[in-house]
């Protein structure tokens, strides 16, 4: 139900004006909507929108960092609101922008998130990089204001944006807005800075800026660029469970699984590098222990954003249990009244240390407290997808889509864990149940233009999953460009992922090289940058060579990966320090050092 | 491509003396298995690629390849090792190895379920400790077996030296082994020659045991050569030549048939080894390199004709062969529990049940010869039945060890005459030529002929049962009184009429029975055999005298006539 979505960010009407509509057209049948729609359309017709006409001048560059899809539909929404406002404004990533051009830009938005230890997403690192840079320009023209988005339980919250707005400010650069950060659930903020940002651009612009006609068009929530699918992260593909494989051997200590979606191709379009967001539904099982542990009735009723409904299926579909966050550690112990749980949520150090150990089960259950359904649905932050790296290149698999998932499960605080997402896919969902997803792209992580372009692909883990997408597309393209594949993860025998599909790949000659690394083998265990490391200067000789890099996996196992490539560089190349730096910085600039961590 | 479609004559001809491309299939990580080909060379090397037959369906289902893993089985002339070689030994199987080690009816030892990855360092550790797997399957003389009685202590060493020099004379000449798994250092100019065997060397795997009567432990009538040793007191006088012994057949073959070696005749130590190698390169020169079911030496005999093999032997030997001597033989089992020997020390067999070795589900003898092996100053032999004596202890030691043993179930005490004297072989999950399993399930068995036995009054009795789980012969089952060999899963060709000490076949008796079926027939024999016997009458003698098996005469002749 698209009116359901409607809401400031996206539309011209205010929260009033919105509610009302929404109650107006609430019991209208299709047929009545449609007559309206037609009624409101001539309406507008004969009194038509007061708009000036078109103005050249300056436009607006909002450029985005994005990883997983969210800075990106923040930006395109927030260009369609100026255009609607009269603004011409281009929306640009910032992996395609020309970081010189900066200097010459006079208005400039910027969204951008944060990942890992405080990283800028990689399409953003290389403007990042060269904003910090000592061949930095100074900024003086240009008017900006910044847009963070991020995960507030992690230690470096929103830092890619708090380095943005310093360091344009820095460069001499006005600030039009203070920084805005976003948490998790980031739609309503962004849509007030969107909001006051526009705003602030109109009052100081002094007519600079380039103006359009009015759009008189409401753009609807999860429209995307004109080949982009229609059913997005707030609007998801309900797909079915086809396969449910597991791939590590029964003595594995990972449960590994290969899953097969089926969607609608039409519907949903993905490349090779491009995740699937899967909305989870948490266990029953879990849900019923939490009413059980608050003593709290599943049929009492809950509102959130607006609507009504039952705690139960709040906190089985809109709600996070499993993964704890602080805020939810914080307003717990405002509950509780407990001094010792208090002085934790106040810590920040030892309150992210706490929710990595636990989920919100083990912290209700350790301390308990009487509340509300209300009360308890407000403590809770809202439910996010989970991102899975798609397995399948949608070329050969057409109406499938595959993942490669290791089901989290494991024993703590005296009772069992599931992950949320992974056992909902794993282990709950049913042939005929639906799931809720939609395709995350990652225009970091393609496959080079050329097919000829040899390729290192390091995956740990279920790291790997990209590459057998990546194998697949090249072979469909007939891609003569050398494959080579660096995989690691436990044992050998137990959880060499996909390894008949690696031999059928090598078979038909599409894996020049592989290298693996088993760290639990018996004998010499080794990491993947181990290994990488012992084959540095066949590595080298394919950099030199123009081979594009690929990493994916533990964000860990990514930053091993760095510190090892960059001793590769320093010793095969014969460089200082800082001259390797520099080699792999340019290594991301020209794009040929792709990296998916999680 | 199958190794069995492949011609192995061919592979062998052209390995450039046992080199094909071991090293490149060894470099290949992107599989646990190496190239088809080389599974034929690496068993000169001494090891067999295997995979868990359990798993195969299941780790297809897995995106995964089979449970690929290494059996690597060493040489050890005669089974003796000291107790240091033990800890080496015993560290790699803890190490690189399943964790577990399998005593074998050879008197060696086996690792199962090593890593590709791992060969090499499992290779090297146990060259540290001087033992090497060179010969351990392939076509080339195996492990030289020896009678490892220690009781008549200068006899046994005399006749131990000769096996030692038996197996060094037979070993292939190829540098293969060092280069690919030790030095690493390719011989310059490349290959050599095997004054020996030949670029081909032999035509099928070629078997030696050294007996001293009148314990045939060793079952020299089973392998290809055989040296029985005559003495006077414990002088060695020489040996009485075998040749042509061998167990292996094929199911639904008839033209292949257990064989007893036939007496070539006696000679005199210092020809012992001009013997041996004119016995190998006549089977070298004379054996079926066409069919390798026709192969090992027993047919090549059979088709020569004993007197033409003899003449050929004394004509390459420049050695004229004596009328064999009068032995006599009186057991093929072991002795458990404590010997004393001529030298005054004590020696101290232990049961290992299906020879495994391992910690876990209630067991504790890997760590039980471990700590024996800590305090032990004589040595550690193997024996053919896959059991290990504590060789050599003083008497002030003999306390410490037995406590030990007995801490860790190493002793045979209280274990029925059945379970003494019983021999599996690994079969299933690991062996490739698997039909049947044996040693996961020899001991379930054992439990209900020993309560039949009981039933029949029989309990004292001793019977030599053994098992298979294919008709290849590893546990010797054509010369126990019970044979079964393993047809199918579940079902088990039974062989009757063994004496007990060596010296006779069996004969099929029934195919293709169930467990309930091999339970009913032993049922109606063992009734009969208690009421019937003669005093002191063995079973397989029993059921010879009473007309219920005719005897195998000639094999080749008689074995499948009924």
């Amino acid at each position: 139900m698209a009116l359901a979505h409607l809401e400031p960010l996206t539309s011209p009407l205010d929260q009033r004006q919105l509610q009302a509509l929404q109650t107006a057209l609430k019991d209208m049948s299709p047929n009545q909507i449609a007559w309206v729609s037609g009624y409101l359309a001539g309406l507008g017709a004969v009194e038509p929108a007061p708009s000036a006409p078109p103005k050249p001048g300056i436009v607006l560059s909002i450029l985005y960092g994005s990883q997983t899809g969210n800075a990106r539909a923040v930006a395109e929404q927030l260009g369609e609101r100026a255009r609607h406002q009269g603004i011409e404004a281009q929306v640009l990533s910032m992996g395609d922008y020309n970081a010189r051009k900066l200097a010459k830009e006079r208005w400039v938005l910027v969204v951008v998130s944060t990942h890992g230890e405080g990283e800028p997403p990689e399409t953003a690192y290389a403007l990042h990089a060269f904003l910090h840079g000592e061949r930095a320009p100074r900024l003086e023209s240009l008017r900006f204001a910044v847009l963070g988005l991020g995960d507030s339980s992690y230690e470096h919250f929103c830092q890619t944006a708090v380095d943005f707005d310093r360091r344009l400010d820095e460069l001499g650069a006005l600030r039009l807005l203070p920084l805005q950060t976003c948490d998790l659930d980031y739609q309503s903020a962004a849509a007030d800075w969107s909001a006051k940002a526009l705003d602030a651009l109109a009052e100081q612009d002094g007519g600079e800026l380039a103006t359009r006609r009015r759009d008189n068009v409401v753009p609807l929530p999860g429209r995307r660029l004109a080949e982009a699918s229609a059913y997005g992260k707030d609007n998801p593909w309900p797909a079915t469970l086809l396969e449910n494989r597991r791939i590590t051997s029964e003595d594995a200590i990972a449960d590994v699984r290969h899953l097969a979606l089926a969607v609608d191709p039409g519907a949903l379009r993905y490349r090779p590098g491009d995740a699937l967001g899967v909305w989870p539904r948490n266990d029953p099982a879990l849900v019923a222990a939490v009413l059980a542990a608050l003593d709290l009735d599943g049929d009492a009723g809950v509102e959130l954003e607006g609507a009504e409904l039952s705690l139960r299926q709040a906190l089985s579909e809109r709600l996070e249990l499993t993964q704890l966050h602080p805020k939810t550690l914080q307003a717990w112990a405002e509950h509780t009244a407990d001094p010792v749980l208090r002085g934790l949520a106040a810590d920040t150090a030892r309150a992210r240390a706490f929710v990595a150990e636990h989920q919100f089960i083990d912290l209700v259950a350790a301390y308990p407290a009487r509340v509300e359904a209300r009360a308890l649905a407000a403590s809770l932050r809202p439910l996010q997808p989970r991102l899975y790296s798609i397995a399948s290149c949608q070329d050969e698999t057409e109406d499938e889509v595959h993942l490669t998932l290791s089901v989290l499960r494991y024993e703590a605080h005296g009772r069992s864990h599931l992950g949320a997402a992974s056992g909902f896919l794993a282990a709950r969902l049913d042939p005929d149940e639906r799931v809720g997803v939609y395709v995350a792209e990652n225009q970091a992580f393609r496959l080079p233009q050329d097919g000829a372009t040899p390729i290192v692909m390091v995956g740990a883990g279920t790291g790997v999953a990209p590459y057998r997408a990546f194998l697949q597309q090249r072979a469909l393209d007939g891609d003569t460009g050398r494959n080579w594949l660096v995989f690691g993860n436990r044992h050998f025998h137990r959880d060499f992922l996909y390894q008949l599909d690696w031999q059928a790949q090598r078979r038909a000659g599409r894996l020049a090289r592989v290298s693996l690394a088993f760290s639990r083998d018996p004998g010499a265990g080794v990491y993947v940058q181990q290994r990488l490391r012992s084959e540095g200067r066949e590595l080298y000789r394919w950099l030199s060579e123009g081979a594009h890099l690929y990493v994916c996996g533990a964000t860990a196992m990514g930053q091993a990966v760095h510190e090892t490539l960059l001793g590769i560089v320093r010793d095969e190349g014969g460089l200082n320090p800082d001259a390797a730096a520099e080699y792999v910085d340019n290594l991301r600039r020209e794009a040929r050092y792709h990296r998916d961590l999680y | 491509m199958s190794a069995a479609i492949l011609d192995i004559e061919q592979i062998k001809r052209s390995s450039r003396y046992l080199r094909g491309r071991l090293r490149e299939s060894m470099a290949d990580e992107l599989t646990g298995a190496i190239a088809p080909e080389d599974s034929q060379i690496s068993k000169f090397h001494g090891f067999y690629q295997q995979d868990d037959r359990d798993r195969r369906q299941s780790r297809r289902e897995q995106l995964l390849e089979p449970y690929y893993g290494f059996m690597l089985r060493a040489r050890l002339p005669g089974g003796v090792c000291t107790p240091a070689q033990w800890l080496t030994i015993d560290r790699l199987g803890q190490t690189l190895a399943n964790g577990t080690l399998r005593l074998t009816t050879r008197q060696s030892f086996q690792y199962h379920g090593i890593l590709k990855g791992n060969l090499r360092p499992v290779i090297r550790g146990i060259n540290e400790a001087l033992i090497d797997s060179i010969g351990g399957c392939g076509d080339v003389n195996r492990n030289v077996l020896c009678n490892p009685n220690p009781v008549e202590s200068a006899l046994h060493l005399a006749v131990y030296e000769w096996a030692k020099r038996i197996s060094e004379h037979l070993l292939p000449r190829s540098r293969a082994y060092h280069e690919l798994w030790l030095d690493g250092e390719q011989v310059a100019g490349g290959e050599e020659a095997e004054p020996i065997y030949g670029e081909a060397y032999l035509p099928r795997k070629f078997k030696t045991a050294v007996a001293v009567p009148p314990h045939n432990d060793v079952d020299v009538y089973s392998n290809d050569l055989g040296f029985v040793a005559v003495a006077t007191g414990e002088r060695l006088l020489g040996f009485n030549v075998l040749a042509g012994g061998g167990m292996g057949t094929t199911h639904g073959d008839p033209r292949t048939f257990p064989r007893l070696a036939d007496e070539l005749g006696f000679v005199a130590p210092e020809h012992t080894l001009a013997v041996a190698e004119a016995v190998v390169t006549t089977q070298r020169d004379f054996g079926d390199r066409q069919n390798r079911k026709q192969a090992r030496l027993k047919y090549t005999i059979e088709r020569m004709g004993l007197e033409a093999f003899r003449a050929e032997v004394e004509r390459r030997a420049g050695v004229a062969f004596a009328p064999a001597r009068a032995v006599r033989f009186t057991d093929q089992g072991d002795r458990y529990g404590w010997v004393k020997g001529r030298d005054q020390r004590w020696h101290l067999t232990l049961s290992i049940e299906s020879g495994r070795i391992r910690d876990g589900d209630g067991h504790t003898a890997m760590t039980g010869l471990r700590e024996i092996a800590r305090i032990h100053r004589g040595d550690l032999r193997i024996t053919p039945n896959q059991n290990l004596i504590v060789a050599g202890v003083p008497a002030r030691s003999k306390a410490a060890i037995e406590g030990l043993a007995r801490e860790h179930g190493l002793l045979a005490d209280g274990q029925s005459t059945l379970r003494r004297h019983g021999i599996a072989c690994v079969a299933l999950p690991t062996c490739p030529l698997a039909m049947a399993e044996a040693e996961r399930y020899f001991p379930e068995l054992l439990t209900r002929l020993e309560r039949l036995a009981q039933d029949h009054g029989l309990a004292e009795q001793p019977l030599v049962v053994r098992m298979t789980g294919c008709p290849n012969g590893c546990a010797r089952p054509y010369l126990a009184e019970i044979g079964l060999v393993g047809k199918a899963p579940g079902r088990y060709n039974l062989l009757l009429g063994g004496n007990g000490i060596g010296t006779r076949l069996t004969r099929p008796y029934r195919e293709n029975l169930g467990e309930a079926e091999i339970l009913a027939e032993l049922d109606v024999l063992f009734g009969q055999y208690a009421a019937e016997r003669d005093a002191g009458e063995g079973f397989g003698d029993f059921l010879v005298r009473s007309g219920r098996i005719r005897p195998v005469v000639n094999p080749a002749e008689d074995y499948h006539a009924e």
